[in-house]
């Protein structure tokens, strides 16, 4: 780690050395670099900087931390004729993305009612293994439906309405989509669990505006102090996870039959131009549509949910998705004049004002991204700055970022009312399938959001426009 | 035998010590399936043999393929016995009343993944995405 320069004050260099094919950078201040161990993922966006026709910087996100291959807040453009791509810098839980929906509704409509809104949503919203799913198992030319047709899938069948399409990413669906490159195993393992939370860092939470930083944005979006939001974080399911799996090793012996050196196995890869590269390609473009289906399937039932325990109708709620984004993905974009694809794994798209990808009603405001914080403390919704496709590849950061490991945190809440702490201390009613679940992403296993927003402000990436405050959130 | 639990900041990992490939392999499974679920009192009503092998990417697969057969078939592994050679997986069907979750496991990664002779034991490490 001692070549990494700190050129401004929200950022860092790591100059390119040995094999590397270009630098890294890494948007961070000193105080979150020295918050927590990152040699790690530090030497991790060092090895990104090996692969193939990558373009420009391997770069990492402030809320970075350890992963596979890729570090966790990895972005990696490479260039679409002479690069790769790697199912490491996409991730397990391809299209793991995160959505907020607002409301017309107040805290003061909800909060009456608000231990029985989340007991309703909990068991409205199944978490995963072992629970029915929230809808029947899709069969027959449905499964192919849910791969090829995305979100669309969804609507079509009575899961939302038209008005969502034009607020998700790519409309929800990711082009160039074929079933036939998916395994059967990955069909057995995801086609149960649609419309299921998964567990993790996978949440739906109940939020609260409560400080509004640019009032413009916020009122393009309808929010004010008190509006009641509600966000999904879910990804792929067991279906992504397979595809990841099944593709690993398919990668790790193209990496070898293209005699391309890595430094880690996880950053296994294959050319763009390779077959091996187009079917995984088909097979995460299923697993992406796979994810937007999910996430609609929960966000209809939520609606519903939301409806019955408030008895009113659920036109009148106002329950309109502002935005949906991915976390886990690799994209063909226009960067710079060329076309690239762009990875980004635990990192969000953030497209300046002005860019023709956006939905018309937000092409002159930028595209909105949520940054979920933890479920004591606060999230953000952003909104992209023309700064991004100049610094980040039109991406911005994802979350908090760990701060502490999984063991670390059953260690720490060892012998502490979890669920009474962030209820009485924090406001916040949580519910939770899984026992490890709570203890494993109580606040302080993470960064403080704020601070890694903040570092993309200072960036000139994305700018805050509303800050939320968790009230209710359902775990799996 | 000894198990550890790997402190990775996102995920869970394991590194496993035991006096046998085999029993590398069958404490390493006991370990996966203490992350995924509590058996309190197992009854298991089926066995099955898995084989085993030097290489880690075989102990990947093995493990890979009982996280599957959890997920999809509901296979519940409550106890992993070393034979020759082989490993003997004990289980039952999963039923949530009776085996409450811990955490949902994504997958069995490659990353630093090991297993390798210590002396006259073997040693493995593993870590699952979360």
């Amino acid at each position: 780690m001692n070549d990494l320069v700190q050129v401004k004050p929200y950022l860092y260099e790591l100059p390119k050395r040995g094999r590397m094919r270009v630098p890294g950078r890494i948007f961070a201040t000193r105080e979150l670099m020295e918050s927590q161990k990152v040699d790690e993922a530090v030497e991790q966006v060092r090895n990104v900087a090996h692969l193939p026709g990558i373009v420009d910087y391997a770069l990492a996100m402030p809320d970075f931390h350890w992963g596979y291959g890729f570090p966790i807040g990895g972005v990696a453009a490479f260039d679409a004729e002479e690069g790769v791509v790697s199912p490491g810098g996409v991730g397990y839980d391809i299209n793991c993305g995160v959505r907020i929906v607002r409301t017309g509704l107040d805290r003061g409509d909800v909060q009456p009612k608000l231990r029985e809104l989340v007991r309703n949503l909990f068991h409205a919203i199944p978490a995963g293994v072992g629970s029915d799913g929230a809808i029947p198992t899709p069969k027959g030319e449905d499964r192919t439906r849910i791969v090829t047709q995305g979100a669309k899938w969804a609507v079509t069948n009575g899961y939302g309405v038209p008005d969502d399409l034009d607020h998700i990413e790519d409309g929800g669906l990711y082009p160039g989509a074929d079933p036939q490159a998916v395994s059967d195993r990955a069909f057995s393992r995801g086609m149960p669990q649609v419309g299921t939370l998964g567990s993790g860092n996978h949440f739906l939470e109940i939020q609260v505006v409560d400080e509004v930083y640019r009032k413009d944005v916020a009122d393009h979006f309808g929010l004010r102090p008190g509006t009641v939001c509600f966000s999904i974080h879910s990804g792929s399911r067991g279906f992504g996870y397979q595809v990841c799996d099944d593709f690993l090793k398919t990668m790790i012996r193209a990496s070898q039959d293209y005699g391309i050196l890595l430094p880690d196995r996880q950053l296994c890869c294959a050319p763009l131009k390779s077959p091996e590269a187009k079917r995984y390609l088909a097979a995460m473009a299923c697993a992406a549509n796979f994810a937007w289906v999910n996430r609609q399937v929960m966000t209809a039932i939520t609606r519903r949910v939301f409806a019955r325990t408030l008895a009113v109708a659920e036109e009148s709620l106002g329950a309109r998705l502002i935005y949906d984004v991915c976390h886990n993905i690799a994209k063909f974009e226009e960067h710079g004049g060329r076309r690239v694809c762009v990875h980004r794994k635990g990192a969000t798209r953030a497209f300046g004002p002005g860019h023709p990808l956006l939905p018309e009603a937000y092409r002159d405001l930028g595209q909105p991204t949520f940054i979920p914080g933890d479920m004591g403390r606060s999230s953000y919704l952003l909104v992209g700055r023309e700064g991004s496709m100049r610094e980040t590849f039109g991406s911005t950061c994802h979350g908090a970022g760990r701060a502490h490991s999984r063991t670390a945190m059953k260690k720490m809440t060892r012998g502490r009312n979890l669920f009474k702490e962030l209820e009485e201390e924090r406001g916040v009613i949580v519910m939770a399938h899984g026992r490890d679940s709570v203890a494993e992403e109580m606040p302080e296993a993470y960064k403080d959001a704020s601070l890694v927003v903040d570092v993309m402000e200072q960036a000139g990436v994305t700018d805050k426009v509303v800050r939320l405050r968790p009230i209710g959130c359902i775990k799996g | 035998m000894t198990v550890d639990l790997l402190d990775h900041t996102g995920d869970v990992g394991i590194v496993v010590r035991a006096a046998s490939l085999e029993a590398v392999y069958a404490e390493a499974a006991g370990a996966m399936f203490s992350i995924l679920a509590d058996a309190p009192e197992p009854r298991p009503s089926s066995r099955r043999n898995f084989a085993v092998s030097p290489d880690r990417d075989a102990l990947r697969d093995f493990l890979a393929d009982l996280l599957y057969r959890f997920s999809v078939d509901h296979e519940m592994y409550v106890a992993f016995a070393p034979g020759r050679g082989t490993v003997e997986g004990s289980w039952e069907p999963y039923d949530p009343a009776r085996h409450p979750l811990r955490t949902e496991l994504k997958a069995v990664t490659w990353h630093q993944l090991e297993l390798a002779p210590e002396g006259s034991r073997w040693r493995a490490r593993v870590i699952f995405d979360v």
